[in-house]
């Protein structure tokens, strides 16, 4: 049975998560790093997974017609996978290094911001679509 | 990686992907934007290609070009255009290059 490449990537990339997360856990037993550090080294690879993701986003392709409206349809896309990508290094950068709770609540302000941006941007072009 | 650094050292092919920015576009509104002859858009279309810097897609007659940059290479290309990266080629060079190099290979 063939996988495709995407899937191939995906279980890749899951599979460094679960590894990540057991020489965390591992390191733990071990008396190396305390339970806190475990908690951030798991949370801040969360937050570079979604940054790759979120680099990719627009290497997938899509068939975006040539017209003005395909130029506002990969806009928004570019828009969103800027934020998402900004969101993830923050998610990461604050899950490691923020004072406890700020960190939980940094990085989801960071995540909740993309998203609101990547919506309203994603609506802006429909409106810019309807106005046509 | 290279072939990437290569496609946007270049600023014809940094001018293409900005045109593709706005919204994909055909081969031939490309080469409307350029005073360069077919050949030497098409070789800089294929360097394009080649980095995976462009999709390409054939419908019918026309051939349409979407840009497929990731956001690192979308910095970079901004980057590249800020400070000017690059030296332009003379108009032909390119074809002319990749002609020898066809020749070299054959």
């Amino acid at each position: 049975m063939m996988i495709s490449k995407p899937i191939q990537q995906g279980l890749v990339w899951a599979g460094a998560l679960i590894g990540t997360a057991i020489l965390l856990k591992v390191a733990q037993a071990s008396d190396l790093i305390g339970a806190d550090a475990v908690t951030r080294g798991n949370q801040a690879v969360m937050g570079l997974t979604i940054a790759v993701y979120a680099n990719f986003m627009t290497k997938e392709p899509a068939k975006i017609p040539p017209t003005e409206r395909g130029g506002r349809m990969q806009a928004a896309r570019r828009v969103t996978a800027w934020a998402m990508l900004v969101a993830g290094l923050v998610y990461a950068a604050v899950s490691l290094l923020a004072p406890h709770p700020f960190d939980l609540y940094l990085a989801m302000g960071a995540i909740g911001t993309a998203v609101v941006v990547s919506i309203g941007n994603a609506i802006r072009s429909l409106g810019g679509f309807k106005a046509k | 990686m290279n072939t990437v650094f290569k496609a946007l050292a270049d600023p014809t092919r940094r001018r293409v992907l900005e045109l593709l920015r706005t919204r994909p576009m055909t081969a031939g509104e490309l080469a409307e934007h350029f005073d360069f002859s077919k050949p030497t858009m098409s070789a800089h279309f294929a360097v394009l290609r080649e980095a995976g810097l462009v999709d390409v897609e054939k419908s019918g007659k026309t051939v349409i070009y979407r840009i497929k940059l990731s956001v690192l290479e979308d910095a970079l290309l901004g980057f590249a255009g800020t400070f000017g990266l690059g030296t332009r080629a003379k108009p032909g060079a390119l074809a002319k290059s990749n002609a020898l190099k066809k020749g070299i290979a054959s």
